[in-house]
């Protein structure tokens, strides 16, 4: 949108209409850097529009007054304004970061804080644009804010943010269903999300989604290779990486919808394969690397393990005895009896792949 | 990993672990059990309340531990285990082994 004068006209009309006079320098400003980042990001198309509906929806349903909405819905419009300073190929990247790429990704809120830094006109919207990616819970990010210090405002466009990501397509993501969106959601209040706000999310949902989602929706399917939910974690081989590991693949666990005990369970697997690698596969040499490619699919999870040092033959690793004894053979003990099922890719000339599945509704037989 | 170590009047010896115990923290926790061992504390007690996350290297930590107290009859509790490190106890079968108590009250209550 916004490709010519005319398109941008209507849309100062649209924005003045519900500000009124005398704040053009403001609308102005505002539209020009929307406009901005929309040249830059085609997927931003419409996606910060329907963030500052559903976050102004929500603040309604909140008891915010006129004035607060105004400013809620220009900080939601603006929220990601800081992705501006990411380079193309990691902005343009279908689903996977490594670790930097990651780090370097998560550093958009704060770029869009020193952007509109630059005019004290749009002071006001900085906790929207900074404090968008905080988890109720503390595990957000830049500041690593928890429950009541994360302005109210960053709580609401956080929500309206993740769900417009969910409910719509992404080049690597097919849409969630209205149900699983919503769902998913409800299911990080407490931890993603405030409470308070699912609750207020909850009552505006449907019509939200009614109005601005559901005609959205592509006629035809989408091609297989685009509905994949994949991320792929990248550690050196050394211990202290594992801990991190972890935090990072808790993330991806949580949108599995598997239950909390299985994820810590998963976790254990993970960390045994990746121990595995750094042990046996790498004779405790540091600095090389591991990659976990994560998959979220429809009915299960699929971890690839891959390593590029000596050849594992699992079968040869020692057996444990249960109850265990003595120290060893405890890790694919481990990995075989939490996942459903574990593979070794044999396919690679060099290094090892293992490939352990979790089944969402249990083991097919 | 965070490790606290003390010991009471009777030479019951408390450790309070905090942090995850995977390969990265299982050398310096071992470290700790080894000197423990040499100077043959008879009662361990170890708190694992606020340790969210077990691997097969710190399961093997305790199991050695464990094995070495044995050959001087001493006596090692564990407890305040979390839910998700339960189970990893369980799935090696090690919840039959290991005396596993609730809370401290109970950890000292058998050991005594």
């Amino acid at each position: 949108m916004g490709k010519n004068f005319g398109q941008s006209d209507e849309r100062v009309k649209k924005f003045l209409g519900e500000v009124g006079q005398g704040e053009e320098a403001m609308v102005e400003m505002m539209l020009t850097l929307v406009q901005a980042l929309e040249e830059r990001d085609e997927y931003t198309r419409g996606h910060s529009e329907r963030v500052a509906t559903l976050s102004v929806a929500i603040g309604r349903e909140l008891g915010f007054d006129a004035k607060r909405l105004e400013t809620l819905r220009r900080g939601a419009l603006l929220h990601d304004i800081g992705k501006i300073g990411i380079r193309d190929e990691l902005l343009y990247k279908p689903g996977s970061f490594t670790p930097e790429e990651r780090a370097r990704m998560n550093q958009h809120p704060e770029k869009g804080h020193f952007i509109v830094l630059n005019s004290h006109l749009l002071w006001d919207l900085i906790p929207m644009i900074r404090n968008h990616h905080e988890n109720y819970d503390g595990s957000g990010y830049p500041d690593g804010l928890e429950s009541e210090k994360i302005p109210l405002e960053a709580r609401i466009v956080s929500l309206a943010d993740y769900f417009d990501a969910l409910a719509t397509a992404r080049p690597y993501k097919e849409p969630f269903s209205k149900e699983r969106a919503v769902e998913f959601v409800v299911s990080m209040s407490g931890k993603k999300f405030d409470p308070n706000v699912v609750k207020a999310f909850l009552k505006i949902a449907d019509k939200f989604y009614a109005e601005h989602i559901q005609n959205l929706r592509p006629p035809t399917e989408m091609p297989s290779t685009a509905s994949l939910d994949e991320q792929v974690f990248e550690i050196e081989s050394e211990p202290k990486h594992l801990g991190p590991l972890r935090e990072r693949l808790q993330h991806f666990l949580e949108r599995t919808g598997l239950p909390a005990k299985t994820q810590e369970e998963i976790q254990v697997a993970l960390g045994e394969a990746c121990t595995n690698s750094i042990r046996h596969s790498y004779l405790n040499q540091p600095g090389r690397k591991i990659q976990v490619t994560a998959q979220n699919q429809e009915d299960k999870a699929v971890f690839k393990i891959r390593d590029y040092g000596k050849k594992i033959d699992l079968e040869k690793l020692q057996k444990p005895e249960l109850p265990p004894t003595k120290p060893g053979g405890l890790g694919i003990y481990f990995m075989k009896t939490i996942m459903d099922e574990v593979e070794y890719n044999t396919g690679h000339t060099e290094g090892n792949e293992l490939i352990l599945v979790k089944y969402k509704k249990g083991k097919p037989s | 990993m965070k490790i606290e170590l003390k010991r009471d009047e009777q030479g019951v010896h408390f450790i309070a672990l905090q942090g995850d115990l995977d390969f990265h923290s299982s050398p310096e926790l071992r470290t700790e059990f080894v000197k423990l061992v040499d100077g043959q504390a008879s009662k361990i007690l170890v708190d694992l309340k606020k340790v969210a996350y077990i691997d097969s290297s710190g399961l093997a930590t305790f199991v050695e531990l464990f094995q070495k107290m044995k050959r001087y009859s001493g006596k090692l509790i564990l407890f305040n285990l979390s839910q998700g490190v339960r189970s990893v106890f369980e799935i090696a079968k090690l919840d039959s082994i290991f005396r596993l108590a609730n809370n401290e009250k109970e950890a000292l209550s058998l050991i005594s």
